[in-house]
């Protein structure tokens, strides 16, 4: 069971509640304005800022 | 939420997850039956329920709606969930890691949000209902269920140590009048409310929480509780029953809509 579309259509990121899209890996969910990427664990995404690492770019 | 009381609420429903998905979803039935009937599910709907746990409400609502989501801060309650789920093979129901105070979702995304039995956990409770509300279509519902704590400040305190002795995690059950005043203060009217008063074994309660009579914890709530019978100082109708006490914990739920502008 992948992430779903109905859930990516409405997730935002926790802190600038803008869009996450799914990383290349598919492993991941990534705010486009502070590149946070928040990770998706058994299917779950993991929406916690702590649990989030920031991408270079 | 802080880091501490964060790792309190994860570290506590960790502990307790098989316990308390068991009872949430499955010893109760008939309660989880009476929310969806007040709730009054449309086909059209897009639910979301903060602090969801295990998943019982989202389960129940999810074949009467177009989707339901379930968003919980501990993630061991999220794989029950998602076990469950399977087992009752619904499609449209999807689950979030997530925290109340900052919810992951668009501004309006669902028409009715939904939580129970969490704001006494939750030491801001005002700001997870903002964040309910941002969450919440401009014409769309809020749906509240939780304990409600005594009105009298001497009850209300012996009540809160009993159930903080309990669960660490626990900050404090709300009084019917703090829920009144939050509501009016975020501009939210009530559409309906129903009161409950929920009787239950005080060592099947302890159990749920992973306590016998042997840990140190029961005791203490025990002694508290039974020095409490005389005058219902705690607010808990107790009852002496057998080597058991019959308790009391009243319940309100609400279903909420924005203010309509003068």
């Amino acid at each position: 069971m992948a992430v779903s579309q109905e859930l990516l259509d409405i997730l935002v990121c926790p802190l600038c509640k803008e869009r996450v899209t799914l990383t290349p890996d598919g492993q991941g969910l990534k705010c486009g304005k502070c590149r946070r990427v928040f990770p998706i664990q058994d299917d779950i995404p993991v929406m916690l800022v702590d649990e989030a690492r920031i991408d270079p770019e | 939420m802080s880091k501490k009381h964060q790792a309190t609420v994860q570290k506590q429903f960790t502990k307790t997850a098989e316990a308390f998905s068991k009872f949430a979803t499955r010893d109760t039935p008939d309660v989880v039956i009476e929310k969806v009937d007040f709730l009054k599910p449309q086909p059209e709907t897009l639910l979301l329920d903060v602090a969801c746990g295990p998943g019982a409400l989202v389960l129940a609502m999810a074949p009467r709606i177009r989707y339901a989501f379930g968003i919980d801060l501990t993630p061991e309650m999220l794989r029950q969930a998602r076990e469950f789920q399977g087992e009752k093979q619904i499609a449209n129901a999807a689950w979030v890691c997530g925290e109340g105070e900052s919810i992951p979702y668009a501004d309006g995304a669902f028409d009715l949000v939904s939580s129970q039995y969490a704001f006494h956990h939750i030491p801001k409770p005002e700001l997870v209902l903002q964040e309910m509300l941002r969450v919440t279509k401009p014409d769309g519902r809020i749906f509240i269920d939780d304990t409600l704590g005594p009105e009298s400040d001497e009850k209300f305190e012996l009540h809160g140590r009993i159930e903080i002795i309990r669960d660490p995690s626990h900050t404090r059950s709300l009084r019917f009048t703090t829920f009144l005043r939050m509501f009016d203060e975020l501009n939210l009217e009530i559409l309906s409310q129903s009161f409950r008063r929920r009787r239950r074994s005080f060592n099947q309660w302890m159990l749920r929480a992973g306590l016998t009579p042997k840990d140190k914890r029961y005791q203490e709530a025990r002694k508290l509780l039974e020095g409490s019978i005389k005058g219902d100082r705690a607010g808990f109708s107790a009852q002496v029953d057998g080597d058991d006490i019959q308790i009391v914990h009243n319940e309100g739920m609400f279903l909420l809509a924005r203010r309509a502008e003068p």
